[in-house]
């Protein structure tokens, strides 16, 4: 999938402005964001539901507006909420949707498809009995009949509950790892972000507000923080070696990431009559640097 | 394979059961209304000796002529207009058009399919309601010739008469001609559909309008307005009663209607392959 | 072919047909049919039947002068052998007088009147108060002939009068039977009266019960009187068979509502 440039408007309203994104095969891609962010509206450009405005969108190389069938021949959307065919059957769902198209669908694919999320023992129950939870389980299910190339899921973890959540981190790992799939996941779950994907996209009201890897983030927000007996002391034994630190606590300093390594520390805190209970490095998570960043991109 | 689909959707819905009990129930209160009607008119007003109505003149037959004329032109559209609106705004609403967009078919494909369905479906209940109304009427009414006279259903310009046998070997013509007939408000109501965001709004205005036109059609100032309407050329299958159908005129009725169908077609296609899905 | 290409092609096809097919289907309403006076075949008889819409009352709607022209002028350029009209409001005399000679006149009752241009009329007396009977020789036959302005306002009244005036038509003896005129029933076929009044249904049964006694010449005719009702009829016997039947567009006097109606018929030999 490789994006560049897009832009899109409703009206005089830009919900989208230049955006960049690129999924190869054998990543996952993170694509977070608050709400109306453009999170949705990139996905249905994506899917060819909607034009773009300005830019060009590429998805396994076909463009999907004009060319929205042989896109979804190797790419496949979940959308979130979940909306499904009420009076069908889970079993039924996959069945006939898959088939749409003329997609080859596998002996048994089916059957090991609703085992693998779940809904093995609920197959042939209308979709109207399900829950959220469930109807998020095969919605996913449909993604994967037949397999695609591409997989691009609109809040999937949304009403699912803990087990769930980690059971779908391995099926997507394990389809990543297993048979190359690009992935492209946008989710309001950091923690899932974090842990899961191989880079993230970070959208702010229309606009890139981060691309990279998710440890790139949070970088810029490590710290190091020392537990001393006299912190007073010891922010003036800094200064005088041209370390700039604020005081956090009643004995504890944080300083810059780049700040001396601790056995030069304790040295020099020790030569100075100040003892060096803890040296710790810390860093935000990727929730606290994220608001940071929309923090300063909103004061901009 | 999305027929099958599409098919299996309808049948679930609570569509056709809605459709039957309504035309069911349809057929009930004409055949009270044509019982009383029987009874209590034949011999002709009081002031006019000379009558052509007797009781020969009821039977099954003319019974399922009227039930089927009648609802005909004031149900069947409407179960029309309650498909169109069901095929495309009913997804839209539900979300449920994005199931089938992010699959590898193609919108013509998607929307052909839909109304190859709502035809068949609307055929179907076409000729369930007329082999219903024919058989109520032969068994709650009577056999006989069908027996036609000009001013009542506007269907004749001449007393006419059909023997029985051949009376019923017309009625089985007229299932297919006046399915046909009604591809054009099931066509209309596909475009009402393509530019609504829910199935209430499609079906709404698709049988008002449907409504209006086909009242503007009986008022004597719009007269000219009529070979323009849709709603005036639908009728045409009544030239099959006839004892000597005109078959030029029932060609170029049968035209006017396809024409319809296909410009409304033309227009939803037009419509729905164009359109963004959650702009 | 690209997809969107394939989608657009399907959708012109669309067009195409939709144009073809109402094209073709146009016709079947489409332009209202007109006599055409000049198109006559040899041997036929003409008859014009019109309510010329004239009252004897000095109401504002009784024929002037400029109007008793036009129908004169109507007549003549007609060809018609046989004129019956109603509601000449008292100005026979005045027609006649533009008319002329060639014109042989035959006043009923009411505002009823009768000329013939070929062969003789002799009058026979009617049941109905703005009737006109006639007997018509011509051509070594002897045609019955019923001009009729049936009531305008009651539908009981039509009822009421029009089986006793087809009785009193079919009783007279002759090679053939001809009932014309304003009978007011508008009954016709593409129109659909489906609030259907009592009105409605006493007007079928008058209509009916002519109908099974003669042909309904004019029953492809469309509309004879503004602004789409067929209220003016000729009804002939078997001995006749229907060449042309249609009103004559265009020749309307002034705001009255009526066009001229007009019948081309052979004799068939049947009686």
């Amino acid at each position: 999938m490789d994006v560049k440039a897009l832009e899109r408007r409703f009206g005089g309203r830009r919900a989208l402005v230049g955006v960049e994104l690129e999924v190869r095969a054998g990543e996952i891609v993170g694509l977070v964001g608050p709400n109306g962010s453009g999170k949705t509206t990139l996905l249905r450009v994506l899917a060819g539901m909607l034009r773009p405005t300005a830019g060009t969108v590429r998805v396994a190389g076909f463009e999907p507006v004009a060319e929205r069938e042989e896109v979804m021949r190797v790419a496949r959307f979940a959308f979130a909420p979940p909306a499904l065919l009420e009076n069908l059957s889970a079993r039924e769902h996959l069945e006939h949707l898959a088939a749409l198209g003329g997609g080859k669908v596998e002996r048994g694919e089916v059957a090991r498809v609703l085992a693998l999320v779940g809904l093995a023992e609920r197959a042939d129950e209308r979709v109207r009995a399900f829950s959220f939870g469930m109807r998020q389980r095969l919605a996913l299910a449909l993604a994967l009949v037949p397999r695609p190339r591409l997989l691009v899921l609109d809040e999937p973890t949304e009403g699912l509950d803990p087990l769930a959540v980690l059971e779908l981190r391995g099926i997507l790992a394990r389809l990543r790892a297993e048979h190359g799939l690009a992935i492209l996941l946008s989710s309001h779950l950091l923690i899932e972000i974090d842990q899961l994907v191989d880079r993230m996209l970070v959208l702010s009201e229309g606009r890139m507000l981060f691309t990279g890897r998710p440890a790139e983030l949070t970088a810029a927000s490590e710290r190091v923080r020392w537990r001393v007996s006299d912190a007073e002391r010891a922010i003036e034994l800094a200064a005088a070696r041209g370390l700039a630190g604020t005081r956090v606590g009643a004995d504890e300093l944080e300083f810059a990431a780049e700040c001396a390594p601790l056995a030069e520390v304790a040295e020099w805190l020790a030569r100075g009559g100040v003892e060096l209970h803890e040296y710790r490095r810390t860093r935000a998570t990727l929730e606290e640097a994220l608001r940071a960043r929309l923090g300063a991109e909103r004061s901009a | 394979m999305s027929v099958r689909l599409e098919s299996l959707r309808l049948v679930r819905s609570r569509r056709p059961l809605v459709a039957a009990g309504a035309l069911l129930l349809f057929l009930v209160l004409m055949l009270v209304g044509f019982y009383t009607y029987a009874q209590s008119r034949t011999g002709g007003a009081a002031e006019f000796r000379y009558t052509f109505e007797n009781r020969s003149y009821f039977n099954g037959l003319t019974f399922a002529l009227y039930a089927f004329y009648f609802g005909f032109v004031l149900l069947l559209p409407i179960f029309a207009a309650t498909e169109g609106g069901a095929q495309l705004a009913g997804d839209t609403g539900a979300g449920t058009l994005a199931l089938f967009l992010t699959r590898p078919v193609s919108k013509a494909r998607l929307f052909f399919t839909r109304f190859l369905v709502a035809a068949g479906y609307t055929t179907l209940v076409t000729g369930l309601f007329l082999a219903v109304a024919l058989a109520l009427g032969l068994v709650a009414v009577g056999w006989g010739d069908l027996r036609l006279y000009p001013g009542v259903l506007q269907m004749t310009d001449r007393p006419q008469s059909l023997a029985q046998g051949e009376a019923l070997m017309r009625f089985a013509l007229v299932w297919p001609a006046a399915s046909l007939a009604l591809l054009a408000p099931l066509a209309f109501s596909f475009w009402i559909s393509s530019l609504a965001k829910s199935a209430v709004n499609a079906v709404s205005t698709a049988a008002a309008l449907y409504l209006v036109l086909y009242l503007v059609a009986e008022v004597h100032f719009f007269a000219e307005l009529r070979p323009w309407l849709f709603t005036s050329h639908a009728a045409y299958w009544r030239e099959l009663l006839q004892e000597t159908p005109d078959l030029e005129a029932l060609l170029r009725h049968a035209s006017a209607s396809l024409g319809f169908t296909c410009l409304f077609l033309a227009l939803a296609f037009r419509r729905f392959r164009r359109r963004e899905e959650g702009a | 072919m690209r997809r969107a290409t394939r989608e657009r092609w399907l959708e012109g096809l669309l067009w195409v047909l939709a144009a073809l097919l109402l094209g073709h289907g146009r016709g079947c309403l489409g332009a209202l049919p007109s006599f055409e006076p000049a198109a006559r075949e040899p041997g036929t008889l003409r008859l014009l039947t019109w309510n010329v819409g004239g009252a004897d009352d000095g109401t504002p709607h009784a024929l002037e002068r400029d109007d008793l022209a036009h129908v004169a002028r109507v007549l003549d350029e007609s060809g018609a052998d046989l004129v019956l009209l109603q509601e000449t409001g008292g100005s026979e005399t005045e027609l006649l007088g533009h008319l002329g000679p060639r014109w042989m006149p035959m006043p009923g009752r009411g505002g009823a009147m009768a000329f013939a241009r070929r062969g003789q009329i002799t009058r026979w007396s009617t049941p109905l108060a703005r009737a006109v009977g006639v007997t018509w020789h011509i051509e070594d036959r002897t045609f019955a002939v019923l001009g009729v302005h049936a009531s305008a306002f009651s539908a009981k009244d039509r009822n009421r009068e029009l089986g006793p005036l087809v009785e009193a038509l079919l009783e007279q003896r002759a090679d053939g039977h001809i009932l014309a005129g304003d009978l007011n029933l508008d009954l016709d076929l593409d129109k659909r009266a489906d609030l259907f009044s009592n009105d409605l249904a006493l007007d079928v049964e008058s209509y009916n019960f002519v109908a099974e006694r003669l042909e309904d010449a004019a029953r492809h005719a469309g509309p004879t009187a503004e602004p789409d009702r067929r209220l003016d009829y000729v009804f002939v016997s078997r001995a006749f068979t229907v060449r042309a039947a249609a009103p004559w567009r265009g020749h309307r006097i002034g705001t009255m509502d009526h066009e001229p109606l007009l019948v081309d018929l052979a004799i068939s030999g049947a009686r």
